[in-house]
């Protein structure tokens, strides 16, 4: 086994209801990367991620934490290895920034244990490495998109554990804060976190993964850098999208350009 | 890093001045009650004199009076606790204002268990955990028609509604049914009236509560977590199925224990946890603050029963109704006003 993975699966199949939706993945995710998971819509990666971090039951094979089924681990373990931003968390209403924050350190409290400077100092950090120190005393709904969004990072970071899982976490966001929230994860990564991201834009997705993951219909058709996966026929074969790749100006990631095509298509 | 000093006095653990004040005042407040409640009635007694008699040095007759208002005003108390906390657990589950026992026939189910029992003439004793089995079989009906644990939260809290209509109504066939002197009994508890509350009953039921409240209370980390949603809560380590299963179970003993107490009362559980989260300005709702102010609630509604319409009683749910239903039309106008739906 690999010294430097973090996060493994093998053989990892789930349904929802009747549907395969994974089919048999095998997965090595390594410490310290950023990988980022595509694929068209329906083809399995929410499922994936969300079953890499056991919110999703697996109906076969496994998930492996540091060399161990993931489903061994107590709870309150995992979360302190593991933290996840699933799509669609809700917030109650009135909740402040510092407060949401202070909820990550959930797996490092107990009912009779109180308030440590640990505690604090954790709250404190996360915040600061989110950029949301100075948005500490405002109310979640009352700031953007992308800031509650860095709020939610926070709590994660909050949580203590390196490595983080986002589900389509620049969605829903206009394109500055999809960069700010992205060039946060790249910084975190650069920190030491260990990132796997499911993203939509493909060329986001080129831009900021040091591993790409490309799905379709419930199986991964290939992983690697993007450089080395991004081709126009490869594109074209997944997505169905003609384009061309040319070489990012600024980073030298490929940069894809979708051609255009007769509606008939 | 600048200013983070200034806000460390408002991180959790050390906010707590505002939740414990209001801790310390509601209880105050009920203790101000309940004397208050001590010297109410046809025969008006001075606060002194009912201190005097609460330590055993007042006349027998005197005396006497206040072993009866006791029952009746620790009733109030424990029924208004269990009510105020079920509801603030109850409304978490199922992240709605809305979600409350008594809006979706929890408590009517309680009170068709419990009526089930009387008429089989069991003990009371039986007759709680009857109310607690009625209470459960109404929340896995509303459960299960309404589809599972992913039901859209309006549907739910809708057919909550339906399956509480449907036992209420099985209450009152049952009263037609019995025997004059059940179907009295069971009439005067079915309005939620406090007056009938007899010492073996009530001792019953605050046993039952000395185990539930403490166990409800622990809740209030799962509480937060569940707040965030199921899949965030997951990710801090709560099984979320697990956690809502005990706030449930939890909840609903609570709710069934009241029922058991005082009838269906209805309008604490919705009230109480949102006034505590005003109250303590918090997000997401206090446990302790809403048992509180259902307690207190709960005994004022009895105290404004008994004086209302003077030297007639009226039965204590129907003061809890009247504000009940204000609340209910400020909460619409809120929401019409805000453009929302019922989610």
């Amino acid at each position: 086994m690999n010294a430097g993975t973090r996060l493994r699966a093998e053989a990892l199949r789930a349904h929802h209801g009747a549907r395969e939706v994974l089919k048999g993945i095998d997965l090595a995710l390594p410490a310290g990367g950023f990988t980022v998971i595509v694929g068209p819509n329906a083809c399995g990666k929410s499922t994936l991620l969300r079953s890499l971090a056991r919110l999703h039951r697996p109906s076969g094979g496994t998930v492996l934490l540091d060399g161990l089924s993931i489903a061994r681990y107590r709870p309150r373990d995992r979360a302190r290895l593991l933290a996840v931003l699933p799509q669609g968390a809700e917030a109650p209403e009135g909740i402040t920034v510092v407060d949401l924050v202070a909820r990550g350190r959930h797996p490092h409290r107990s009912l009779f244990q109180p308030w440590t400077a640990a505690d604090q100092t954790a709250v404190e950090t996360a915040m600061v490495s989110a950029g949301v120190s100075l948005l500490a005393e405002r109310r979640l709904e009352s700031l953007s998109g992308g800031q509650r969004q860095k709020a939610w990072i926070a709590m994660a970071l909050a949580q203590g554990a390196d490595i983080l899982l986002l589900d389509e976490p620049t969605t829903f966001l206009d394109l500055a804060h999809q960069i700010d929230v992205l060039e946060l994860c790249v910084a975190l990564n650069r920190a030491g976190t260990t990132i796997v991201a499911v993203l939509h834009d493909l060329n986001q997705a080129a831009r900021y993964a040091s591993r790409l993951v490309v799905m379709r219909a419930g199986e991964i058709v290939a992983q690697g850098l993007p450089e080395d996966l991004l081709t126009p026929g490869f594109i074209d074969a997944i997505f169905h999208v003609p384009c061309i790749v040319m070489p990012d100006p600024l980073t030298g990631k490929p940069l894809i350009v979708p051609k255009p095509v007769p509606p008939s298509r | 890093m600048t200013g983070l000093a200034g806000r460390r006095q408002r991180l959790p653990g050390r906010a707590i001045a505002r939740p414990a004040l209001c801790q310390v005042a509601l209880g105050l407040v009920s203790l101000a009650l309940a004397l208050a409640c001590l010297t109410l009635g046809t025969i008006r007694l001075t606060p002194l004199q009912a201190l005097q008699a609460l330590a055993g040095q007042e006349s027998p007759a005197l005396q006497l009076l206040v072993d009866w208002r006791l029952p009746r005003i620790g009733a109030a108390l424990a029924a208004g606790a269990a009510l105020g906390l079920s509801g603030a657990l109850f409304q978490t589950l199922l992240r709605n204002p809305l979600g409350s026992p008594d809006i979706v026939g929890f408590d009517a189910g309680a009170f068709g268990g419990a009526m089930l029992a009387l008429l089989a003439g069991l003990a009371p004793a039986l007759v709680a955990l009857a109310a607690f089995g009625g209470g459960l079989a109404a929340g896995i009906l509303v459960y299960l028609a309404a589809g599972g644990l992913h039901a859209e939260r309006g549907r739910l809290i809708l057919i909550g509604i339906a399956v509480g209509a449907a036992f209420t109504a099985l209450g009152d066939w049952m009263i037609f049914v019995a025997p004059l002197d059940i179907a009295l009994v069971a009439a005067n508890w079915k309005q939620g009236a406090l007056a009938g509350v007899d010492a073996p009953r009530l001792a019953i039921g605050a046993a039952i509560l000395g185990l539930l409240l403490p166990l409800g209370l622990a809740c209030g980390r799962l509480v937060e977590a569940l707040a965030l949603g199921d899949d965030k809560a997951q990710s801090l380590g709560v099984p979320a199925g697990w956690a809502r299963l005990r706030l449930g179970l939890v909840g609903l003993g609570l709710t069934a224990t009241a029922t058991f107490i005082a009838g269906p009362i209805g309008f604490v559980a919705l009230i109480a946890p949102q006034a505590a989260r005003r109250l303590v300005g918090s997000a997401g709702l206090p446990l302790a603050t809403s048992a509180l102010f259902g307690a207190a609630f709960l005994l004022a509604s009895d105290a404004v029963a008994r004086i209302a319409l003077a030297p007639r009683s009226l039965p204590v749910g129907a003061v809890t109704a009247c504000l009940g239903g204000a609340y209910l039309a400020l909460l619409f106008g809120t929401w019409i006003r805000r453009g929302e739906r019922l989610r």
